[in-house]
């Protein structure tokens, strides 16, 4: 199936670096979850099952030559919006948000496949008007592109996922070529369009926003989370407390969403500073490979997905980190292969499939 | 699809540009978590085991307080608090239903107590062991034990108003509440882990911090004084029923107060029963008008300034004009005390002899003298509340003032003022700061001692041996004969003030009977005042309430401190005296001083202002300090007569007051009686048949618990 060409051109330190992200992940979600259930490694289990189901899904991404990828990207678009709105019609409630689509075995989030749906379609189509960016209004067809989706999510409400989308097509486009004042000048457009925004949003996401600048306005419940993390991280000290200790902000219950979104915290609390520098020194890696791999792609399309793909994961991981030690807003952004989340991982595990099916296929071969 | 369109250049410049950005990212995250986890780290760890832990209080010992030998006055029984932790508690009503028989609570408290959204709450105070075992078997979860020391006062009044008192947190009056931060040492906790819902980790960590014990005081009073003193003081509230009595013990040498109490007090182990005037300290806190004792502030000054010569005569008409008003001696009424010296000026307690002796030293010396005796101004006792006394103002001080000011009128002086005073007079002249606390002793045996402290010096040696010697004479040939000791020497002096209303005018009929004297007069050991504050019952004379009373409480203390008798021989009192006849005369101040002037003592027998009879009978020649009784009219006609306290008294004694009264006897036993039925004070009807008990003394059982 795979030319040997193409299996010497895998990028095996990016694998390595996902797979000992990985690991970390699920000592970290074994140590949060001990107590959730009667069996301590059920939550373990489940992450360590959608992790082998994600290897088989970049297998079978790896298998396509991307420029299948390229070809089917407008389906991709359109297909990615129906599921969006289908969530909107159809989808379960959790938490004041909708969602998730049930399918029984599996609930599905469509908002995360959304990041790569948009990059992929979105990189053909900045391919396609490459070389058409001197005018200050050439952008505009590309914000309509995200615009749709980003709408879709922003209703569900995911104000964090939605911001996201925003992210990725500003470091696509300035990958694209795009004048760097003509890029200035969309982020002052859109800053000062925020008062707008902030009235759409609703009290709770405006809660978020405000105890971010002053946690304990509000100690008891929204505040609550920032101020327990920060006494988790900060308590983790140098060495932290190790893992699975008693005692700890994570295991006294005082962290909430310590497997999901909060997994940050239970980390660096119980591995201390030097766990949290090992993690992050782990992501840059993983950011440094998948930039290489666009250095290096064959073409356009494949350059832009790669930054679409890194952009995407520093961004989650600068919100979601930022958020467990005060510096940024409580977004619910998960961290990449590490929260517990099936759509979160499964779409993290296909993006790396595609960033290395692109790495792989670097050069041209005469068929 | 080529990528010829972007130049390498531009791309491999925005990547390199995307690519340090996001570097920047992660080298941001990790320059905050310097700050949070190494810089901020300790600090958060703290809130951290803070906000895990919740803490069960263990209360620190309370310091004891000791007497002198060191005898506990107030100390510390354990008990149990018990409290809840509402959050731990599943079945709030089951709990509820369990405790409320054991605690005696009402079931529908304690579930509104359980169901508080407190992180505890106690539910019952200072249990007993008993209770607390109860309920430790019910097993029960979120009810927690904590120790508290039950404060307790073994001898229940005994310096009560000295001591105060604890409510459950802290000392509320008297040393107790004065002392608070150091009997109480600090409280110690014990910590458990609990989770983020404030639930008990069932492995988590315990941790107990010891409480820091109390420091004890040790006091300068005497156990035993204070008992002597408190005994004859409620024997006295019972027999007079006056409105209070002061009484201060104190070392004349050091300041250090060896009893100190007042009457009406309270029982600090149930103090809410008694009425809050009755918790403070009134020996330090009242002030009153002093009287005749006052004088020996004139007496001391004019010696010290060298207008005293014993033996210059003097002429008392009973009266003495100052500034055109006329002052009285109590002597007025029989025409003044005549031709005497100035030494029985001050035997006499002669106020003409004295407001000439004033008038010698000048007003504003005497003045200073007031003052420098330490009038006006507190003593620095170590007890909060004390009174500060009033004197006249420069303003309103005249000749009139000054005047009696030299006898002790017009001034208003706390008890201890004046204890101090004396005792700076008879120590060779030095104003000493009196106190209670001795030494406080921590925890690690750390010790902490009051040592004494002299103030200032306000009169020579020689002007404290002078005043000594007169104090002497007082006892032995004056006014305070009546509490004469034999083959003791000692010095005295009797008040008798009459009592000053709200509006400044002087109560008729209401007086403060008061003693000051020391003992011996070659070394004064101790000094003793006593105050009654307005006897119901009975002669309102120094003499005759305050004086007896003194001689009891001092006889005691004299026999307990072992204080042998003097060797050398003491001024000849002649033991045996001739009774005045008194039958047919008004019932008036001069009508006692007769007795008093010859060292009788008086007891009333029926009412009325005459005098009908006496016993024993004119020109009887008796012991010094004799009972006279003095029968009054006219005879009560109405039905009712008050039955007479026969106690003490011999058959032939009660047989004579019996009859006198018109009731009838029947008496079993013999020797003295002993008991009495219908008791004394019982209203009967004319004739009746009064039972009597007697037996021979010292053979009867005590009933006075010691």
């Amino acid at each position: 199936m795979f030319d040997r060409r193409l299996i010497r051109n895998l990028d095996w330190l990016l694998i390595l670096t996902v797979i000992a992200i990985f690991a970390i992940s699920l000592i970290i979600i074994t140590s949060t979850t001990v107590n959730f259930t009667g069996d301590p490694l059920y939550y373990a289990k489940r992450h360590a099952l959608r992790f082998g189901a994600g290897l088989v899904a970049l297998l079978f991404i790896l298998s396509l030559d991307y420029t299948y990828f390229y070809r089917f990207a407008p389906y991709i678009y359109f297909a990615n919006v129906l599921l969006l709105l289908a969530v909107l019609f159809v989808g379960s409630d959790s938490g004041g948000a909708q969602r998730w689509i049930d399918l029984k075995f599996f609930e599905l989030q469509p908002s995360e496949f959304a990041k790569l749906a948009i990059i992929i379609s979105l990189a053909r189509h900045l391919t396609d008007q490459e070389g058409n960016f001197d005018s200050f209004f050439s952008a505009i067809p590309f914000f309509l592109h995200v615009a749709i989706p980003m709408f879709l999510i922003f209703r569900q409400p995911d104000l964090g996922t939605s911001i996201v989308f925003i992210v990725i097509l500003l470091g696509m486009l300035f990958m694209a070529g795009i004048k760097f004042k003509h890029l200035a000048a969309y982020i002052g457009l859109g800053l000062a369009a925020l008062p707008f925004v902030w009235f759409r949003l609703k009290d709770y996401q405006k809660m978020r926003l405000i105890i971010f600048l002053d946690p304990y306005q509000d100690p008891l419940n929204d505040g609550y989370q920032i101020i327990q993390s920060l006494i988790a991280v900060g308590s983790g000290g140098l060495y932290g407390k190790g893992l699975f200790a008693e005692g700890t902000q994570n295991h006294l219950g005082f962290l909430l969403e310590q497997h999901t979104d909060f997994i940050f915290s239970a980390y660096a609390e119980e591995t201390g500073f030097i766990g949290a520098v090992i993690l992050l020194f782990l992501f840059l890696v993983l950011i440094l490979r998948i930039i290489r791999v666009a250095y290096q792609a064959r073409d356009t399309f494949g350059t832009l997905v790669c930054i679409g793909i890194a952009t995407m994961m520093t961004f989650h991981v600068l919100i979601n980190v930022g958020m467990t030690i005060g510096i940024m807003p409580v977004t619910g952004l998960p961290l990449p292969f590490v929260s517990y989340g099936g759509s979160s991982l499964l779409m993290n595990m296909m993006a790396i499939g595609v960033v290395l099916n692109i790495g792989m296929r670097r050069q041209k071969f005469m068929f | 699809m080529s990528r010829q369109t972007i130049s390498n250049i531009t791309v491999k410049r925005r990547l390199i540009f995307l690519f340090f950005c996001m570097v920047a990212a992660v080298f941001a995250l990790i320059l905050r978590l310097v700050w949070v986890q190494l810089i901020k780290g300790p600090e958060l760890q703290e809130r951290a085991w803070e906000q895990w832990t919740r803490a069960n209080p263990a209360r620190a010992q309370r310091g004891d307080i000791f007497d002198r030998n060191g005898n506990l006055l107030a100390g510390s029984a354990s008990s149990l608090s018990i409290l809840a932790r509402p959050r731990q508690i599943e079945d709030k009503a089951s709990v509820a239903r369990q405790l409320a028989p054991i605690l005696a609570m009402e079931e529908e408290r304690i579930l509104d107590l359980l169901s508080r959204q407190v992180d505890s709450v106690y539910l019952k105070r200072q249990l007993d062991e008993e209770i607390a075992q109860e309920i430790r078997k019910l097993d029960l979860e979120g009810i927690y034990f904590a120790p508290e020391p039950k404060r307790y006062y073994p001898h229940k009044k005994l310096a009560s108003q000295l001591l105060g008192f604890v409510g459950i947190d802290e000392g509320l009056a008297g040393l107790e509440n004065q002392y608070e931060s150091v009997l109480a040492g600090q409280d110690g906790r014990i910590e458990m882990q609990t989770d983020g819902k404030g639930k008990k980790v069932p492995q988590g960590v315990e941790k107990f911090i010891p409480p820091i014990e109390g420091t004890d005081l040790i006091l300068t009073i005497d156990q035993n004084i204070q008992f002597i003193m408190e005994r004859e003081m409620e024997r006295v509230m019972l027999e007079s029923e006056p409105l209070g009595i002061y009484a201060i013990a104190m070392d004349p040498q050091t300041g250090e107060i060896l009893g100190i109490a007042g009457k009406p007090d309270f029982d600090p182990n149930n103090y809410a029963d008694y009425p809050p005037e009755n918790w403070k300290l009134t020996p330090i806190t009242n002030t009153f008008e002093p009287g005749s004792t006052f004088k020996l502030v004139t007496l001391a000054a004019a010696i010290e300034e060298g207008h005293f010569r014993a033996d210059e005569g003097f002429f008392c008409t009973g009266y003495a004009k100052v500034a055109g008003t006329s002052i009285g001696c109590w002597t007025r009424g029989r025409g003044g005390h005549g031709p005497i010296t100035f030494t029985e000026v001050v035997l006499g307690s002669c106020n003409p002899g004295f407001i000439e002796l004033g008038n010698r030293i000048g007003a504003d010396k005497l003045m200073e003298y007031v003052k420098a005796f330490g009038f006006g101004q507190k003593t620095g006792i170590d007890i909060i509340g004390e009174g500060t006394g009033i004197l006249f103002s420069p303003q309103q001080y005249g000749p009139v003032e000054a005047a009696t000011t030299s006898f002790g009128q017009g001034v208003s002086v706390t008890p201890i003022q004046q204890a101090v005073a004396v005792a700076a007079m008879i120590n060779g002249g030095y104003l000493l700061k009196p106190y209670v606390v001795k030494e406080m002793r921590d925890h690690e045996g750390n010790v902490q001692r009051n040592e004494p402290h002299v103030l200032r010096r306000v009169i020579s040696a020689e002007t404290s041996e002078e005043v000594k010697r007169i104090m002497e004479l007082v006892v032995t040939d004056g006014s305070g004969k009546t509490a004469y000791m034999e083959g003791y020497r000692m010095g005295g002096k009797t008040g008798t003030a009459q009592k000053v209303g709200p509006g400044g005018r002087y109560i008729d009929g209401q007086y403060i009977l008061s003693y000051i004297g020391f003992v011996p007069v070659e070394d004064p050991k101790i000094l003793l005042y006593i105050a009654v504050d307005a006897p119901q019952v009975g002669p309102q004379w120094g003499s005759q309430v305050a004086a007896p009373m003194y001689k009891r409480m001092m006889e005691s203390i004299l026999q307990y401190m072992e204080i042998p008798p003097s060797t050398v021989a003491t001024e000849t009192v002649p033991k045996i005296v001739e009774v005045p006849n008194l039958i047919g005369l008004p019932l008036d101040d001069h009508t006692i001083s007769l007795l008093e002037e010859a060292g009788l003592l008086v007891r009333y027998i029926g009412q009325g202002n005459e005098i009908l009879n006496q016993t024993p009978k004119g020109g009887a020649r008796v012991p010094l300090q004799t009972e006279v009784l003095v029968y009054l009219g006219p005879e009560n006609t109405e039905e009712e007569i008050v039955v007479p306290d026969l106690q003490g008294k011999t058959l032939r004694e009660a047989t004579e007051i019996l009859n006198w009264l018109g009731l009838k006897i029947n008496s079993s036993g013999s020797g003295v009686i002993i008991r009495q039925e219908p008791e004394p004070q019982a209203k009967v009807k004319k004739d009746t048949v009064i039972n009597v008990e007697l037996a021979v003394p010292g053979q009867e059982q005590a009933e006075d618990a010691p």
